[in-house]
């Protein structure tokens, strides 16, 4: 085989750019969404941090939900909770 | 990581945190999922073994960055 | 074939160069591969009927979209034939399946493989092994359609260790995973029949797994002590969770069992009631968290969460009184076996 091509195995992502939600000033009076992926210790952290955020922040209030497991992004149900019930959400966080 | 993205497009402001070693696997998902240039915050690996004082530790170190995210957001 | 070839091209002088440009633009894992020609890809797309832009599937978590062209070159690299595509095909679809959940079997520091199961007239006529060295190399089959659909996963999806795949120590099957049901010696239904498949069909079932665990029964001559050797063995879980497990019976383990008149459905009750492990002992060796309370001496947690979640199959070699078990990964909720019918052309 002399002089040939091959051919690309690789897909590039694509862009596909994210219009940012406006964001508070403070958190103060704020409610505050914390999603934990299930593993181990990352709800208690979520609401270690989630106190911190009331307590020197302002935060009028937290509330944790668990994902159904870490491999998937909070399911439907978590989304549209979040959308009534908070403002901001902190998300994570251990393997 | 992952949720950090989900919610914005749902239209509430986040911030994820992973560990630090999963740095590369955030940005890679970022990237797989269109917005390499996306940020979160890592706090030290592992949290599963800490105590309760290292946990409380852990929070209060990564707070003010969990505010900082969440105010200024990604373009800040 | 009506679509071109949209992928970006590379000018190559001869085979090593072209050996050598797949390795240094990362394409491999770690052994050579074959270089995808224009006209070899095409061989594939012809064998199946598809257009190169045909959406094979889209990996929602990742937000990929994989074509038919890609996986035709990255089944070309692997070393594949076009008879092969149709497996290929099918196990990427089964990756894909919401089921399956893409993430977290293939980022996991959990380090799983895909099993692939293959089933069915396909089985034969391709020459998948279901013999002897049954997760061993010798078969083009076997070697090659695996490698294809881990190519795709670190081609097309992005799954490269350290970034995309986590593996903490991974294992060997994350090269190639592949095996094929005895059905030509096996008593009993074969496993895609027994989820779903008519016997006629040809299937793929993948499932997230962790290496194969041997064990070794010369001493017994009926199905009890055949299993429970086995469900000795395998009861301290090697994952957190209830995950799916795959049991292969190979061929002297297999006859005993058999001989004893027992079905899957009976081998799977037993393996479920006897690989059942007490709290205060997942505890004790920190499987569980938590102190070790009173009740937990007598609680008892299954390796399983319903003996369905067997997977079992007869496969390896007719000598020799090992066979194994593959414990699958994390947890059955967060990703179980699919099962993909095999179909020989998409137009």
């Amino acid at each position: 085989m002399a002089g040939f091509e091959i051919l690309d195995p690789t897909v590039e992502p694509r862009r596909q750019p994210l219009t940012y939600v406006p964001r508070p000033d403070s958190l103060k009076g704020k409610r505050v969404g914390l999603v934990e992926n299930t593993k181990f210790n990352s709800d208690k952290l979520l609401h270690r941090i989630g106190d911190i955020l009331k307590q020197e922040y302002g935060a009028a209030e937290t509330r944790m939900w668990r994902k159904h497991n870490s491999g998937v992004p909070a399911h439907a149900e978590i989304i549209e909770d979040a959308k009534r019930t908070v403002d901001v959400v902190v998300a994570g966080i251990g393997d | 990581m992952l949720d950090g993205i989900v919610f914005e497009k749902v239209g509430i402001p986040a911030a994820s945190i992973v560990t630090d070693v999963f740095m590369a696997t955030g940005h890679a998902m970022a990237q797989s999922w269109g917005v390499p240039e996306y940020r979160f915050l890592a706090l030290p690996h592992p949290i599963a073994n800490l105590t309760d004082a290292d946990l409380d530790a852990r929070a209060r170190a990564i707070a003010p960055e969990v505010v900082r995210l969440l105010l200024k957001g990604q373009e800040g | 074939m009506t679509t071109r070839i949209s992928s970006q091209r590379y000018a190559v002088e001869d085979f090593h160069e072209a050996l050598e440009l797949c390795y240094s633009r990362g394409w491999t894992d770690g052994l050579p591969v074959v270089p995808p020609t224009e006209p070899a890809v095409r061989a594939m797309l012809e064998a199946v009927g598809l257009e190169p832009a045909a959406q094979v599937a889209f990996i929602t978590n990742r937000q990929v979209a994989i074509s038919a062209e890609k996986v035709a070159i990255n089944a070309v690299m692997a070393g594949c034939r076009p008879e092969h595509m149709p497996v290929v095909l099918a196990a990427v679809e089964g990756v894909a399946d919401p089921r399956w959940g893409y993430h977290g079997p293939a980022t996991s520091t959990g380090g799983a493989g895909v099993l692939m199961i293959v089933n069915g007239p396909i089985a034969r006529r391709l020459d998948f092994n279901c013999g002897d060295n049954l997760f061993g190399p010798g078969w083009r089959s076997n070697a090659t359609v695996g490698r294809a659909v881990r190519l795709v996963m670190r081609n097309v999806i992005g799954t490269l260790p350290g970034r995309l795949d986590r593996g903490t120590v991974g294992h060997p099957g994350k090269y190639t995973y592949v095996i094929a049901e005895n059905e030509a010696e096996s008593p009993w239904t074969p496993l895609h029949a027994e989820r779903g498949c008519r016997p006629e069909d040809s299937a793929v079932t993948v499932m997230a797994a962790l290496g194969p665990h041997q064990f070794y029964n010369q001493l017994s001559s009926t199905a009890a002590g055949v299993l429970g050797t086995m469900c000795d063995t395998m009861r301290n879980p090697g994952m957190v969770g209830q995950p799916n497990y795959c049991v292969v019976l190979a061929g002297e383990h297999m006859r005993t069992i058999a001989a004893d008149g027992w079905s899957k459905s009976d081998i799977r009750k037993y393996i479920f009631e006897h690989t059942t492990s007490t709290i205060a002992h997942l505890k004790r060796t920190a499987r569980l968290p938590g102190a070790v309370k009173p009740e937990d001496e007598t609680a008892t947690r299954p390796l399983v969460l319903t003996p369905d979640d067997l997977l079992v199959v007869a496969a390896g070699g007719r000598a020799g009184s090992f066979s194994c078990y593959i414990p699958g990964w994390a947890s059955r909720t967060s990703s179980q076996a699919v099962t993909t019918v095999i179909k020989e052309r998409r137009a």
